[in-house]
């Protein structure tokens, strides 16, 4: 396969296929489990595009693993604060060193598993979808050369941590209000479309300033850590 | 002769049918029977511990209760009005203490299954269903305990430099703490990737690998499982009948117990009760043995 066509499959995959999944599911009552699995498969698949021609090896996904189930703990911890959730956090920071594919499975393999500690459920697909984009964007930023590999003057910090919280607020946040759009309102108009995005913003803030507050703390320690795996062991470059 | 030297899959299919039951059979003598056993054998395997825990789970079913009895009000006897007006019923309590003794009885089986059901089974079990998951299992397993000794490493190594987990003011000790944590991860991302190397290079994927494992299925396993399933036949024949059920609303109704149920109860009794005379059995036999062999 040609390069560009690989990457257009990949965004296709990620942009329209997993929407549609979502789409389908709040079309189809309840079959949460379902869709959870297709998205990961789905995710699976784009992640698994992006190597040229060679599977993934265990290695990566292993690193993988550990990213995931660190921002899965970091939510458990600061469950006592409500909408308080470093996880965004580090799932952008995943993809900031692995690139948007490593960043979008990371988050969806998040919000899978944090939700057996916090309740899934019909918005479960949701969550999954919205915190992969969050690692997608952040990967895709790294690519583009706005967002630092590992950040080291005050302005890379000042960079990361308005990327964090503005695509919490601007884009992940009205995400998964849309589940609760979709979940709680019988008939979808613009008034009661406001009304629960409004209502959702409080929640968006706290969520983002978590993000900005992790990234910017933990950025420099967990990117350098993973620049020197990647450098050590020559993955996913 | 505990009841974890029978074949795993022994294990699995007796505490997910003694969890089912304890959870369907929502009768009181059932689930009385359910709790006894499943205590007696508790305190069997853990001693005083056990004992313990199990009577400490019985205040909180009788706290749930009041609190069930307190925010639902149906049924046909009204005890009293509690304070904003409603009635509190003699159902409703009853109800929510079937809910929580079944709860209680639920954890303190878990209890037993967690002593006998060790993770090296768990591995195996899983090992038939699928080979990779099972490896993955095991490392994850293994994982937590290695992650333990490391961090205690770290911080030994730390304490020496005058940076461990307890050496200075609060916000030192904080600081400390999250460098111990960064080290740690830094430590578990290269040793996950290393064996992972390893893995590899041993063939962990390729085909004809099998997983070695020291069970055997035997005859002693064929006899238990035939009278496993006869005492379940017999129950679900209770259940057929309509024996171990019970409704609160709006009046308590019940089938009437006759000579027939004492027979189904006596099944469910020893049905819950054997493994502990398994063990106790076997632990009399070896005790005549070498009682034998001394003289």
């Amino acid at each position: 396969m040609k390069r560009s066509l690989r990457t257009g499959l990949r965004f296709l995959i990620l942009l329209v296929l997993i929407p549609l999944t979502l789409y389908l599911c709040a079309k189809a009552d309840r079959k949460y489990y379902l869709s959870s699995l297709v998205i990961i498969v789905l995710t699976l698949s784009a992640f698994f595009l992006h190597f040229e021609n060679r599977r993934p090896q265990a290695r990566e996904m292993v690193v993988l693993a550990v990213m995931s189930a660190l921002a899965v703990a970091s939510r458990a911890v600061f469950a006592a604060i409500p909408h308080f959730k470093p996880m965004m956090g580090i799932v952008m920071l995943t993809g900031i060193a692995f690139g948007p594919e490593a960043g979008f499975l990371c988050g969806a393999v998040s919000g899978f598993v944090s939700n057996f500690i916090f309740g899934q459920g019909p918005w479960t697909p949701w969550q999954m979808f919205a915190y992969g984009v969050g690692g997608l964007l952040a990967g895709l930023f790294a690519q583009w050369g706005i967002l630092k590999k590992v950040p080291a003057r005050g302005s890379d910090f000042a960079v990361l941590g308005i990327f964090g919280f503005l695509s919490i607020v601007l884009i992940v946040g009205p995400l998964l209000d849309t589940s609760t759009l979709f979940m709680m309102v019988n008939t979808v108009n613009s008034t009661s479309a406001a009304a629960i995005y409004l209502s959702g913003l409080p929640v968006n803030l706290v969520h983002g300033v978590a993000t900005l507050v992790t990234v910017v703390l933990a950025g420099r320690p967990l990117l350098e850590k993973l620049q020197r795996i990647q450098i050590k062991y020559g993955m996913m470059e | 002769m505990r009841f974890d030297s029978y074949h795993p899959t022994i294990n699995a299919i007796y505490f997910v049918s003694v969890i089912l039951c304890s959870i369907c059979f929502r009768q009181p003598v059932y689930l009385a029977l359910s709790f006894c056993c499943a205590m007696c054998y508790l305190t069997k395997l853990r001693g005083g511990k056990g004992l313990a825990f199990s009577l400490a789970l019985l205040p909180f079913a009788a706290l749930f209760a009041l609190w069930y009895g307190f925010y639902h009000h149906f049924g046909v006897t009204v005890l009293r009005q509690n304070c904003i007006g409603n009635a509190i019923t003699l159902e409703s309590l009853l109800c929510g203490l079937t809910i929580g003794m079944t709860a209680a009885a639920v954890l303190v089986w878990l209890g037993c299954m967690h002593t006998i059901f060790t993770a090296d089974k768990v591995v195996y079990l899983f090992g038939r269903l699928s080979p990779r998951l099972s490896l993955f299992l095991s490392i994850l397993l293994r994982m937590v305990p290695r992650i333990r000794t490391q961090a205690k490493r770290i911080n030994n190594a730390q304490r020496a430099l005058g940076r461990g987990s307890d050496q200075g003011n609060i916000l030192q000790r904080l600081y400390h703490c999250l460098r111990i944590t960064s080290i740690l991860i830094t430590w578990l991302i290269e040793s996950l990737v290393t064996s992972s190397e390893s893995m590899r290079c041993r063939g962990y994927t390729l085909r004809g690998r099998t997983a070695f494992s020291l069970y055997r299925f035997d005859n002693r396993d064929r006899t238990l499982v035939v009278i496993f399933f006869a005492c379940l036949t017999v129950l679900f024949m209770a259940f057929l009948l309509d024996q171990t059920s019970i409704r609160f609303d709006p009046a308590i109704i019940m089938t009437p117990v006759t000579s027939v149920s004492c027979l189904f109860y006596g099944v469910y009794a020893v049905f819950c009760l054997l493994p502990m005379i398994l063990q106790t059995a076997g632990e009399y036999r070896f005790a005549r043995l070498r009682a034998q062999m001394e003289q």
